[in-house]
């Protein structure tokens, strides 16, 4: 039942679906309700099944200040604690000081901006002209959770999302671009000389130049599959109907209406049928990544914005909007989350429960020495960070102190 | 076949899976630009084609995973063991006395900057973030890393800052030529414990009194440097 479990949400690209069951145990009915709907269930593990010697196990742990400062101190500052600093740590109340001393360090924000290249997979520069960077997104994370603003500013921000980091001064500047302008607004750059000069649009990293370059696509789906991995921590589909609609070879499993996508009926408004079921059933990512999609494809190649969709088609022409969806659809986040721009789709990411819980997984692992939670599907139970997620929402989802909270942890401070 | 041609149908091929018309029973016609027109049997079978990158880990191995580490309701309340990363490598040595500006293939800095995708040094440009996977081959070359690095940490311990207690400096070896408890802890970044001193005494027992070349350090003495680091550094 296991290996069935898994092979399937993997080879289906579930990875959120994946939940330990042991031999025997049935899968979750679905609640009635033709309405109801869910999303990516990957983080909605219902009843644990536990081995047997789990408690066990967990108990077996000692407690072990030494060797939680090490690996604090390798995370927060980059380098392992000093001789004097682990004299100085000799019980919890030490160990406390000592990790508040490294999140205050200078070196935290260096060890951020690594967190958010390495989450992003985004850092560095275009390697051919023009050299435009591409650790602006990860650099302006950084700034948000050194400085303790809200990590939702990551899609909600409407300017200055483009710092750089000054490792003399060790502080956040504006972006000094070669031959151009030193600023934090990057999505007011011009990398085609194009004439769009609107700096209208900024919502925070979703508009991220550097992001939205390295991240380019026929379609812009290659950004719209990033943003979900990244924030959300799943893979898509993202949505699920609590009643499943047999078709093709398998069922349509997504809660939008079949045919909101395009069918590719009318070649001149549409190349791709969203709605083939020959295969596989390409609206079950499709009715989502097609609402989200058509908003970050006003982004060119080098991820300049312009005023209407210039990612291509298969046949090398701009998209339009009929390429993604029948006539009338609207772009949305998910369903009944509707974002007729960029801003207004940085307003429903940052509001979306599961993003908060992604960020929250995401400092969990880190800390823990997980995988990825995504491709090595290392998965964190809502259940084990619960607690400390709902204390994220009510810090104003401040990450710093979510990664105080971690790293203070009863399960963190115990091996 | 014209170019507009083959991009069509390259396209077809690409596209396939989400291409209701297309399937091992159809055909289908095509028309390039210049308005000449050919029959191209559909590919058959014709499979879910869409090149979508799959990036998904192959189910036996998280299945192996999961029965080594317990379900993730477990298994993520306990520390694993990820590759210390090359940043925090770099700082370690640095920290330590090592020269990471030497230039010679054979130091340590020239070992990691030769080194980088061995090392599971992140690939933005393709997307790709730092390994966390500490494989055999990255282990290996920790090692040889720390390996060289051991006769410039012996040498310069001493006025190491992360190696100061209470502003007294610290030798890796005492008086009898034995390895010095608040050095290892040093280098480990943890305190010592009893197993670890005797470890590292041990190899210097056993170790070989010959010189490393250029250096006061013999090779039992980097080797068991190299021995504390190595096991004190292979997770983070």
């Amino acid at each position: 039942m296991k290996s069935l479990v898994i092979a399937f949400c993997s080879l289906a690209g579930c990875q959120t679906g994946f939940k330990y069951q042991s031999a025997g145990s049935a899968p979750p009915a679905a609640p009635a309700g033709a309405d109801e709907v869910s999303t990516a269930p990957s983080q909605s593990v219902s009843t644990p099944v536990m081995p047997s010697d789990a408690d066990q196990i967990l108990a077996s742990r000692t407690l072990d200040y030494g060797q939680a400062l090490r690996t604090a101190a390798l995370k927060l500052t980059g380098a392992p604690p000093t001789l004097d600093e682990m004299s100085a740590v000799t019980d919890a109340t030490s160990y406390e000081i000592q990790i508040d001393k490294y999140l205050a360090d200078p070196r935290f924000a260096v060890q951020m901006i690594e967190y958010f290249e390495n989450m992003m997979r985004l850092g560095g520069e275009r390697d051919g002209a023009p050299h435009l960077p591409r650790d602006t997104a990860p650099t302006f994370a950084a700034e948000l959770v050194v400085e303790e603003r809200p990590i939702t500013e990551l899609f909600t921000a409407t300017s200055a999302t483009c710092p750089s980091y000054d490792a003399q001064s060790r502080t956040f500047v504006p972006r000094a671009y070669p031959g151009g302008p030193t600023t934090r607004n990057c999505q007011c750059l011009n990398a085609n000389a194009n004439g769009f000069q609107s700096c209208a649009q900024t919502a925070g990293v979703l508009t991220d130049p550097g992001a939205m370059e390295l991240y380019a696509s026929h379609f812009a789906f290659r950004r719209t599959r990033w943003i979900q991995e990244t924030f959300v921590c799943t893979k898509f589909p993202a949505e699920f109907s609590s009643s499943p609609v047999p078709m093709g070879s398998g069922a349509y499993t997504s809660p939008w209406p079949f045919g909101s996508v395009a069918n590719g009926s009318d070649p001149t408004k549409s190349h791709i049928n969203f709605q083939d079921t020959s295969a596989l059933i390409c609206a079950n990512c499709h009715t989502t990544i097609n609402h989200i999609a058509p908003l970050l494809a006003i982004f060119d190649n080098l991820g300049t914005p312009h005023d209407q969709i210039v990612a291509p088609n298969l046949i090398e022409t701009p998209a339009l909007l009929t390429d993604y969806l029948v006539d009338g659809e609207l772009t949305s986040w998910r369903l009944g989350k509707p974002a007729a721009t960029l801003v207004e789709l940085g307003t429903q990411v940052a509001a979306d429960p599961d993003v908060a819980e992604c960020q929250v997984a995401r400092a969990w692992n880190w800390a823990m020495d997980k995988l990825d939670i995504v491709n090595d599907q290392a998965i964190v139970p809502p259940a084990n960070v619960d607690i400390i997620k709902q204390q994220f929402v009510t810090d104003n989802y401040n990450l710093k102190s979510l990664l105080r909270r971690v790293f203070t942890d009863d399960d963190f401070v115990r091996f | 076949m014209r170019p507009a041609l083959v991009l069509r149908i390259s396209t077809v091929a690409l596209f396939g899976g989400c291409l209701g018309k297309m399937s091992s029973e159809s055909s289908v016609t095509l028309t390039d630009s210049q308005g000449g027109s050919a029959t191209a049997a559909a590919a058959a079978p014709m499979t879910p084609s869409y090149n979508h990158p799959d990036t998904t880990q192959d189910p036996f191995t998280v299945l192996a995973r999961v029965i080594e580490e317990g379900p993730p309701e477990l298994s993520s309340r306990l520390h694993s063991c990820s590759k210390i990363k090359i940043s925090a490598l770099k700082n370690l040595l640095v920290g330590l006395g090592v020269d990471l500006n030497a230039t010679s293939p054979d130091s340590a800095a020239g070992l990691i900057s030769d080194g980088q995708s061995t090392l599971g040094a992140p690939a933005f440009a393709a997307r790709v973030a730092e390994s966390l996977m500490l494989t055999t081959a990255t282990a290996v070359k920790l090692f040889d890393i720390f390996v060289q690095a051991s006769p410039e940490i012996i040498a310069r311990m001493p006025s190491a800052k992360t190696c100061m207690n209470a502003g007294q400096p610290t030798s890796m070896f005492d008086s009898q030529g034995k390895c010095n408890p608040d050095a290892i802890s040093c280098l480990k970044g943890s305190p010592s414990n009893g197993d670890d001193k005797a470890l590292c005494d041990e190899v210097l027992s056993k170790g070989s009194n010959d010189l490393v070349a250029g250096t006061q350090v013999t090779a039992a003495q980097a080797m068991a440097v190299a021995v504390v680091l190595s096991a004190a550094h292979t997770c983070e």
